[in-house]
């Protein structure tokens, strides 16, 4: 926002990343490669506890829709995004009220309930395919706590970095000669163990019954994963980190300062993404069970969003879901103020921001909102309301994403086709 | 595999429940599309609940006609036959245990006994899966990400194991108050409003947070390690105790915890000792609690120490003994790398950043000295005896690295580290059938101590005569006597209750200000305490639903309006017969966490009670239908609005067993106090109660609460008391859901469908005693669900 002064900027000394690009052209295996075009990136942003839909959604679809509450937060970007109502993913009744927050990304039905496992997420999909073409191959961060929304193919959580300070570190800050050192010699260590690992698991694998065969399997697997991970992160630490003008930022310390934990965050994307850092980066903004700092605000962030249909409950989670829409439109404005090829950093990242409980009122997991902005060629500045109570399926956005990408990919989730507006 | 049981289940299906459950159905069930392969695992888990409703009589609902007698056993008959003939083939082949991996937390320990460490790893490892006991095999994930943190965390072990740094010197220091820059600056300063006050012995704290003035500024812990730390304080101004703290805090990781906390009286000086790990770059600093404000209301912001009356707590001084080490480097490297000598550098250099003192003399023979330093941790970990050459991959991978010119020490620690990431170490595996010696020995120790076995276990194996019924049941005497098996206890309650949870959310600061880190800690033992008293003395698992005593401390006792209990310490309190405490369910613990920190919900509460305590979790509501749309405006009180969700046929079924349970624990706040009306932000009348002796403004108390209600069998109580008594009727289902938790706990599987007759054998074993915990324990660990895979 123009007139916060909080607002504190992060210029990359280089302007555009035009500098970078010819190296990175060398090792980048998609298609883009012969002519000097910036790949496509993926944001996806998650509110844990939904965004109130009235405040949300305009009356009637279409690219002369009304700008609601929430929208008014938006509107200087409103060519550069699409509104969806109407979206979900099929069958995500769980555990209990918010198991659906583990399933946002990876559209696993039923989620936390007898026999559960979770599937892999969009953002690891993205980043398997895409493998090492930057430093890192995807990045999960959270305002609060270790818990991502990132699984990878056997439904294990990827923890999340919380603390942008570290963050910056590991993206931008050199490390001393002999630190790089030690983590080279720490990396080939673990080469070598892997190795020999490997062949212990073969041998196991003799005595034991065929079911703890096909899981050693799994074991030997992901063996071989970290393997090729420590060989490509060795590759990378002999390259130099980019560097930006921007300072590093400090954690917040306070637990509920939710909207400062978000902003941190939301100004660390553009860094990443205009550093070719990484392409694929998904942040969960924990609701919580606390009072948030939002000024008006006294009741819980979660009895929040369960608000009964109380006025006064209603206002103050409105204070809050104000603030999570200005954060995230600093996000956009950052993107969009700077410039890449003959476009903006917009044009090449597709932002998703949204929720995985539609109304969390009642827990209810259909009918999300889903604000999808950026990216090359969209049919963007419209509303798009999809059937209410046979909902689109939000995989089939996830899926026209991956392509978008430059991924080879006819399903991901619960889809059934792309979506097209 | 193709079933033909489907045939003989048809004609219950089309007499009894086609009629609600076919295509258009608004449930989760429809027989005209349902599959039959059962080796499905969503399948076979609904034939099973399908089995389940019509044998228990769930189903077909009350209203709706009996099915014929014949047609029902026929028909549930085929059914049970067709899931357990699967099921046991299933087990037949794999066992009923497919692969468990080793817990975050089972990693930590055995590492901890392993190398005779005392850090924290678990962090350094990815979350386990949050769903039901985290040693359950079938959700155990294995990914990259645990691969690499396992090497980091070896890592981690073993530096803090071979640790070449500074030698600390082990020495007593005292602190007296009236010395710490904070005091003297706060008393010295004559602008400063004093809420300190400086005697002859030490210094007097008042209400009021002072922990930034009182940090003991000389002492900060260079070494992770064990320490005594000591304290001496009186009460002033008080007939009565108040409440002494120690704590830790750590600036870099922006946290504080309480060591320990102990009741002060007035007249003469209570001195207090806690035993403790303090980690590296900790600071101490101790506290007050309990203490009153003036009874006109005024605090020492007021008034000012000459003349304020309130209560408060004089310290002396803290004392620090440590870091306690017996020698330097530490024994675990001398154990980790045997024959090794280490010698001290006469300089610490310049450019030393990690302040190494000590090398290690490089041996002559490091061959033998790694081969000898592999086979002894492999032995430990791998917990059985090694086979032949089995080492050898690992002391290659150290002699290659020598050989390229690694020093000694960092060579041998890669053979280590690798031993630490091996299979054999990570893993529980094997053939089906009966569980080998050592794996048994395996089983018993990561039940009870969470770890490898001892030597004990080890021997008795070897012997093979672990197996053997006297023997094994001398064995769970001697582990269950264990100081470790305090980690079995802590793990397992927390992970049953799901204490664990304790701090998901905090409450509203307003609503409950009583709040503060002595209850929480206080709470949380009552929860383990409860669980150790009727496990030391094989007390019925009917105290599970109500006993006639309570584990509680002063601290507690206050919380729950329970007199003449002095002291923090817990201990076992006679509950008068008409007190609404006793048993797990109204222990605060657990209330608080089936409650949001703010408002307490019947259905939240009345599901945790149905599904941890009688084992019968509900189902979720059915996809179709969503959730009630809470309303809290006018006069519709949650009470209200379930009762019109009860009135939906399709919400009714369930939630006639959800709510009762909820209902009757209304009378219980987000925090475990025990209430007649709800505490309101801002409507209602101000409390008469007194916090800390002066008027509460924080909140108000508003409409009276309703804890009555009729349980699914028709029968009606007024509140928590009689409900207790009613569900007493089902003690049998409370014991054998404590049983089957802890079968699942140890074993590493769900109660199978074929598991049920064995669990029915033990819980037959175990009536006579009226279910005794203890016994319950021996009857599962003699049972074949824990002696095979």
């Amino acid at each position: 926002m123009k007139n916060n002064p909080m607002h504190r900027r992060m210029f990359l000394r280089t302007t555009g990343v035009a500098l970078a690009l010819p190296a990175l052209e060398a090792m980048n295996p998609i298609a883009y490669a012969a002519e000097l075009k910036a790949p496509q990136r993926m944001v996806t942003v998650c509110t844990t506890l939904g965004l109130h839909a009235p405040n949300l959604f305009p009356e009637n679809p279409g690219a002369d829709y009304q700008v609601t509450p929430y929208l008014e937060h938006l509107k200087g970007f409103r060519d550069d995004f699409t509104i969806f109502s109407g979206l979900s993913h099929p069958d995500q009744t769980g555990k209990d009220g918010h198991s659906s927050e583990m399933t946002w990304l990876t559209a696993a039905m039923n989620p936390g309930l007898s026999g559960f496992r979770n599937s892999i997420s969009l953002d690891q999909y993205a980043a398997e395919k895409l493998g090492y073409v930057t430093r890192f191959p995807s990045l999960s961060l959270s305002t609060n706590g270790s818990n991502s929304q990132s699984y990878t193919r056997g439904g294990v959580m990827i923890p999340a970095e919380h603390s942008p300070a570290k963050l910056f570190a590991k993206m931008f800050l050199q490390g001393k000669p002999d630190e790089v050192k030690r983590q080279r010699q720490l990396l080939n260590e673990g080469r070598s163990i892997l190795d020999a690992l490997g062949g212990q698991t073969k041998s196991l694998k003799r005595k034991v019954s065929p079911g703890d065969k096909q899981r050693l399997d799994q074991y030997f697997e992901s063996i071989r994963q970290a393997e090729n991970h420590f060989a490509e992160a060795d590759a990378w630490t002999q390259k130099e980190k980019p560097k930006v003008d921007a300072e590093q930022p400090s954690d917040i310390e306070k637990d509920n300062d939710l909207i400062g934990r978000m902003n941190l965050l939301m100004d660390l994307v553009p860094l990443i993404v205009q550093t070719d850092s990484s392409r694929v980066i998904s942040v969960v903004v924990h609701g919580r069970g606390d009072v948030p700092n939002v000024e008006g605000v006294t009741i819980d962030h979660h009895n929040l969003s369960h608000h009964g249909q109380d006025e006064t409950k209603i206002a103050q989670l409105m204070r809050i879901e104000n603030q999570l829409f200005r954060s995230f439109s600093r996000l956009i404005e950052q993107l969009k103020e700077k410039k890449e090829g003959n476009g903006t950093l917009l044009d090449n990242t597709m932002v998703l921001f949204g929720s995985n409980l539609g109304n969390a009122n009642a827990h209810d997991w259909r009918n999300l909102p889903i604000i999808f902005a950026g990216g090359n060629d969209f049919q963007h500045g419209q509303y798009v309301a999809y059937d209410k109570e046979n909902n689109q399926r939000l995989s089939n956005l996830y899926l026209t994403m991956l392509q978008k990408m430059g991924i080879e990919a006819d399903n991901f989730g619960t889809s059934n086709a792309t979506l097209t507006w | 595999m193709k079933t033909d049981f489907l045939t003989e289940v048809q004609p219950l299906i089309d007499a009894s429940c086609i009629d609600c459950h076919d295509a258009s159905t608004d449930t989760a069930l429809d027989f005209s599309n349902l599959p039959t392969d059962l080796s499905d695992e969503a399948t076979f888990s609904k034939w099973v609940r399908v089995f389940d409703r019509a044998r228990n009589g769930e189903m077909p609902p009350e209203d709706y006609d009996r099915p014929d007698d014949d047609v029902l056993q026929n028909s549930t008959q085929a059914l049970g036959r067709a899931l357990w003939n699967y099921n046991k083939k299933e087990q037949t082949k794999n066992g009923r245990v497919v692969l468990r991996r080793l817990t975050r937390t089972e990693y930590e320990y055995s590492l901890r006994d392993a190398l005779d460490i005392e850090s924290e790893i678990a962090t350094l490892l990815p979350a386990e899966n949050s769903s039901g006991m985290d040693t359950v095999a079938d959700k155990q994930g294995i990914s990259p990400l645990h691969i690499q943190s396992y090497l980091r965390a070896a890592e981690f072990a073993l530096n803090d194991a071979i640790n070449m740094g500074k030698k600390p010197v082990q020495k007593t220091e005292r602190f007296p108050l009236k010395e710490f820059e904070g005091v003297r600056k706060h008393l010295d300063n004559e602008n400063e409003h004093p809420i300190l006050e400086e005697t002859d012995d030490g210094v007097i704290m008042y209400q009021g947070d002072a922990s930034y003035l009182v940090k003991v500024d000389k002492f900060r812990t260079e070494h992770t390690g064990r320490y005594r730390i000591r304290a001496s304080a009186r009460a002033v101004n008080s007939d009565e105790a108040v409440v002494l703290t120690l704590n830790a805090g750590d600036y870099k990781r922006g946290f504080q915890r309480v060591l320990g906390f102990w009741d002060v009286g007035p007249d003469e000086f209570t001195k207090v000792e806690v035993t403790t790990v303090l980690n590296s770059n900790e600071y101490l600093f101790p506290g007050g609690l309990d203490l009153d404000v003036q009874p006109d209301g005024k605090t020492i912001w007021n008034i000012g120490p000459e003349d304020y009356t309130g209560s408060g707590i004089e310290i002396q001084y803290v004392e620090v003994e440590g870091p306690l080490v017996e020698q330097w480097p530490p024994a675990s490297a001398a154990k980790l790398l045997p024959g090794v000598e280490f010698k001290e550098r006469e300089h610490l250099g310049w450019k030393n950043h990690k302040h190494i003192q000590f090398d290690v003399v490089p041996p002559e023979n490091p061959a033998e000295i790694i081969e000898a330093s592999v086979a002894r941790l492999a032995t430990l970990v791998f917990r059985r005896p090694l086979k032949k050459n089995e080492t050898k991959p690992f002391v290659e991978l150290a002699q290659r690295a020598h050989e390229d010119g690694l020093p000694f020490e960092e060579a041998a620690k890669i053979a280590l580290r690798s031993v630490l990431c091996s299979p054999e170490f990570l893993f529980h595996a094997g053939k089906p059938g009966k569980l080998k010696p050592h794996a048994l020995a395996s089983r018993l120790s990561y039940f009870f101590w969470k770890s490898i076995p001892d030597q004990e276990l080890i021997e008795l194996a070897d012997k093979g005569k672990l197996s053997q019924p006297e023997v094994l049941r001398e064995q769970v005497e001697r582990m269950l006597k264990d100081p470790n098996a305090e980690r079995f206890r802590h793990d397992f309650v927390s992970q049953w209750l799901q204490t664990k949870d304790i701090d998901a959310t905090e409450p509203d600061k307003k609503l409950y200000p009583e709040y503060d880190p002595i209850l929480r800690l206080s709470m949380l033992s009552e929860s383990e305490a409860f669980f150790t008293e009727l496990l030391e003395n094989d007390l019925s698992a009917e105290n599970i639903i109500d006993s006639n005593f309570a584990m509680i401390n002063r601290r507690l006792a206050e919380h729950y309006g329970i007199d003449q209990v002095q002291g923090q310490e817990i201990r076992k309190v006679e509950l008068e017969a008409d007190h609404p405490r006793g048993g797990v369910m109204t222990q605060a613990a657990v209330l608080k966490v089936t409650a949001n920190g703010t408002v307490t919900s019947p259905v939240r509460r009345g599901a945790w009670v149905l599904t941890h305590l009688l084992g019968q979790p509900p189902s979720p509501p059915p996809p179709s239908i969503g959730s009630i749309e809470p309303d809290t405006r006018g006069t519709t009180t949650i009470r209200e609005e379930l009762a019109a969700h009860r009135n939906e046929e399709s919400c009714a079924l369930c939630h006639k067993e959800i709510d009762p349970p909820g209902f009757a624990l209304e009378s219980f706040d987000v925090i475990g106090g025990f209430r007649e009306k709800y505490r309101s932000a801002e409507k209602g009348e101000t409390p008469k109660a007194k916090l800390l002796g002066r008027n509460i403004w924080e909140y108000k108390v508003g409409l009276p609460v309703d804890a009555t209600g009729n349980t699914p069998e028709g029968d009606s109580f007024d509140g928590i008391r009689a409900y207790k008594k009613l569900l007493l009727k089902q003690n049998d289902q409370v014991a054998r859901n404590v049983a089957e938790q802890l079968i699942i706990y140890s074993t590493g599987a769900e109660i199978e469908f074929a598991d049920r007759i064995q669990v029915d054998k033990i819980m037959s074993k175990c009536k006579e005693s009226n279910y005794g915990l203890r016994t319950i324990i021996h009857e599962i660990v003699q049972s074949p669900l824990f002696l095979n895979k």
